[in-house]
């Protein structure tokens, strides 16, 4: 019996060599352009346009009355460490009933009438607050990144690779003269595809854009 | 050995009752329906992109919401993993758009499929086989665009390895029932004590298992089954110090009985229930689980026996996330069956406190109860119930008896004891267990536990 369990192993082995598929998705479109870094009052502030993060699909999908999300990460870089990460997150609703839509921040609610009084809001960060200007040194150099995402419907969507690397199926016996058995099963290819596809922009996120680098005497007020 | 087998009809009553006692005591809660709120996004109409081979109704099916039926964030999430752990698919997105009247909306779903097999590292523990791992399963889901699965799998475990080929086909009769089919080769070590002397005993087996059963209506509780095996136990234990006994010399028991090529034909019927709220930390509910299991002349088994087993969970939320949960496992079986298809009792997923299989009678159990009571309690929040870690206080007690005993309350053995689960990426669930044995085995006071998954 081990003969024949050790030659079905390398059955398996010889099987596993067959090419592994690396799922990238399309190039995205979405772009990040002027960042512009800016001192105020004790603050270093960041501001941006975005391009293209209204697809089609996603006017459909907000105009159907199910809410988007825009998520945003800024990173501001020393040199090549990070020094702040800052997340930023916008919800967009489309009351079908009212007929408006509710752009919702952490702090702030507001409602347009137009679709595209909500793209003027949403495609554009002004002047956030990145950092206190205390915290950094006057003659290094500094970078700022920033990514921009739009999830469809729900967050959970935009996670769903993750998610699986954090919650993997865990079987469970089936019926009662089952063992009792508890375990994980990891997909090969998914994790080939997570490694490989998550440093590129996807279909609804940009990949990652820089200013120039900067120092803090250069800015202005 | 004394011949006391099971009476059959009775057995039959007793499952009958069993049927009785779940469908009677079905949590109320799992049937009742919540009203609509009054203005709610409708589903007008589902378009699906992007299937080349995979058939509209399969993937239809995977859904728990159809045209007609409300529809919200939650919703769409909840559909989105289902489709997305098929592994029929690279990726799946959802979208919608404006239906044809204020409202309504149309769902797309928007596939890329996967047209190559794929690899499955899995890993795990259950009672038998001790911890295990698979190197690499070979995968073919989504057969022909039908939904079908198919694979082969090799698995290493310090107890056991097995090669199988198994084959799901979960749309029969126009997605009314399935068929699971799994041909397989195994070696298994069986854990014997003889007092305090921990042995194992080698057993090859090889053969065919078969179960078909009802998705929809009344006919989802319950399956059948078929299992074909033929047995091959090796005729000399070996000791944890790797002596070798030859089995013929040991106290005479099942073990010694049970020597020589057996082969095994069972037919089975099985009625099983879930109604746990969630899977991940189930707060309210029940799941149930009884088999009745017989070899006979037909099909032709050289050894004859029946056997039950009932399993039964329930989970009551106190307050606050704070769970009771119960766990009941009880089974008879003939004494005419072998050793390997006895009960045993002791261990991580059994009774805590206890080594594996530590309480079993030599030979294997015939009669068996085992209870589990926890008291659950997140330790933390965030992403409930797939929160990282929770905290259990529990209490186990059961018992084994061999042929020929009656069960008596004063045979029972018990444990109490403290845990953590760790949810931990790649593996899910972790389980730490620190049990105190209410009977003293060995001169061990205290026995820590480490495996997957809630006990129950």
């Amino acid at each position: 019996m081990r003969k024949f369990v050790t030659g079905s192993f390398i059955f398996i082995l010889i099987s596993v060599t067959f090419p592994s598929l690396a799922f990238a998705q399309a190039g995205g479109e979405i772009r990040v352009e002027r960042i512009t870094p800016k001192l105020s009052g004790d603050s270093l502030l960041v501001s941006a346009d975005f391009k293209n993060l209204f697809s089609r699909k996603i006017v459909g999908t907000i105009q159907s009355g199910l809410p988007s999300i825009v998520e945003i990460q800024i990173k501001l870089l020393g040199g090549t460490k990070q020094i702040v990460r800052k997340p930023i997150s916008r919800s967009i609703e489309f009351d079908v009933w009212e007929e408006r839509y509710v752009v919702r921040s952490p702090d702030t609610t507001e409602v347009y009438f137009e679709f595209e009084q909500v793209k003027q809001a949403t495609n554009r960060l002004l002047n956030v607050v990145l950092i206190s200007k205390g915290l950094l040194t006057a003659t290094q150099n500094y970078t700022i990144q920033i990514r921009v995402g739009i999830v469809p419907i729900s967050a959970h969507q935009a996670n769903k690779v993750s998610y699986w690397l954090e919650n993997p199926n865990q079987s469970e016996e089936a019926v009662a003269s089952d063992n009792r058995a508890s375990g994980f099963s990891l997909n090969i290819n998914k994790l080939v595809s997570f490694f490989v596809s998550n440093k590129k922009g996807s279909q609804f996120s940009s990949k990652w854009f820089s200013s120039r680098p900067f120092r803090l005497t250069e800015l202005t007020r | 050995m004394s011949k006391s087998k099971l009476k059959i009809p009775a057995v039959l009553s007793d499952f009958l009752l069993a049927i009785l006692f779940i469908v009677f005591f079905l949590p109320q809660s799992s049937l009742s329906q919540t009203s609509p709120p009054a203005r709610e996004l409708i589903v007008e109409d589902i378009e699906i992109v992007g299937n080349n081979k995979t058939k509209r109704d399969v993937i239809l099916r995977h859904l728990n919401f159809g045209v007609g039926d409300p529809i919200d964030p939650f919703v769409i999430d909840i559909n989105n993993q289902r489709l997305s752990q098929t592994n029929f698919f690279k990726a799946v997105q959802f979208y919608t758009r404006r239906g044809s009247e204020k409202g309504k909306l149309v769902v797309i779903i928007e596939v890329k499929e996967r047209r190559w097999p794929y690899f499955q590292f899995e890993g795990g523990h259950n009672d038998l086989d001790g911890w295990f791992f698979v190197p690499a399963s070979l995968r073919f889901d989504n057969l022909f665009g039908r939904g079908s699965k198919m694979g082969a799998r090799f698995l290493f475990g310090d107890r056991t390895s097995e090669f199988s080929i198994f084959y799901h086909n979960n749309s029969l009769f126009s997605n009314k029932a399935f068929i699971d089919v799994e041909v397989f080769g195994a070696d298994q070590n069986f854990v014997h004590y003889f007092e305090s002397f921990k042995t194992t005993q080698d057993v090859e087996f090889n053969g065919l298992r078969l179960k078909f059963g009802g998705k929809k209506g009344f006919f989802k509780y319950f399956h059948v089954a078929y299992r074909g095996e033929v047995y091959n136990p090796a005729n000399f234990v070996t000791g944890e110090d790797d002596t070798t006994i030859n089995v013929v010399d040991l106290p005479q028991s099942s073990i010694s009985d049970d020597l020589g090529e057996t082969r095994i034909n069972t037919l089975s019927i099985g009625l099983s229930a879930d109604f746990r709220d969630n899977l991940a930390f189930p707060m309210n509910g029940f799941w149930g689980s009884l088999i009745l299991e017989n070899a006979s002349e037909r099909p032709k088994s050289d050894v004859k026996f029946s056997k039950v087993t009932v399993d039964a969970r329930f989970y009551k939320e106190l307050f606050n996330k704070k769970v009771l949960a119960f766990h009941f496992k009880g089974g008879k079986v003939d004494e005419d069956a072998p050793f390997y298809e006895r009960f045993y009792l002791g261990g991580a997923n059994s009774l805590r406190g206890y080594p594996f299989s530590r309480l079993t009678p030599l030979g294997g159990g015939t009669k068996l109860i085992l209870t589990n009571t926890e008291f659950r309690f997140p330790l933390t929040t965030k992403n409930f119930p797939y929160h990282k870690s929770s905290g259990v206080v529990f209490f186990d007690a059961g018992g084994i008896w061999m042929p020929g005993e009656d069960p008596r309350l004063e045979d029972f053995f018990a444990s109490f004891g403290v845990g953590v689960r760790v949810r931990l990426p790649v593996i899910g669930v972790t389980r730490f267990d620190f049990s105190f044995p209410l009977n003293k085995f060995d001169e061990n006071d205290f026995k820590a536990h480490f495996s997957l998954g809630h006990t129950f």
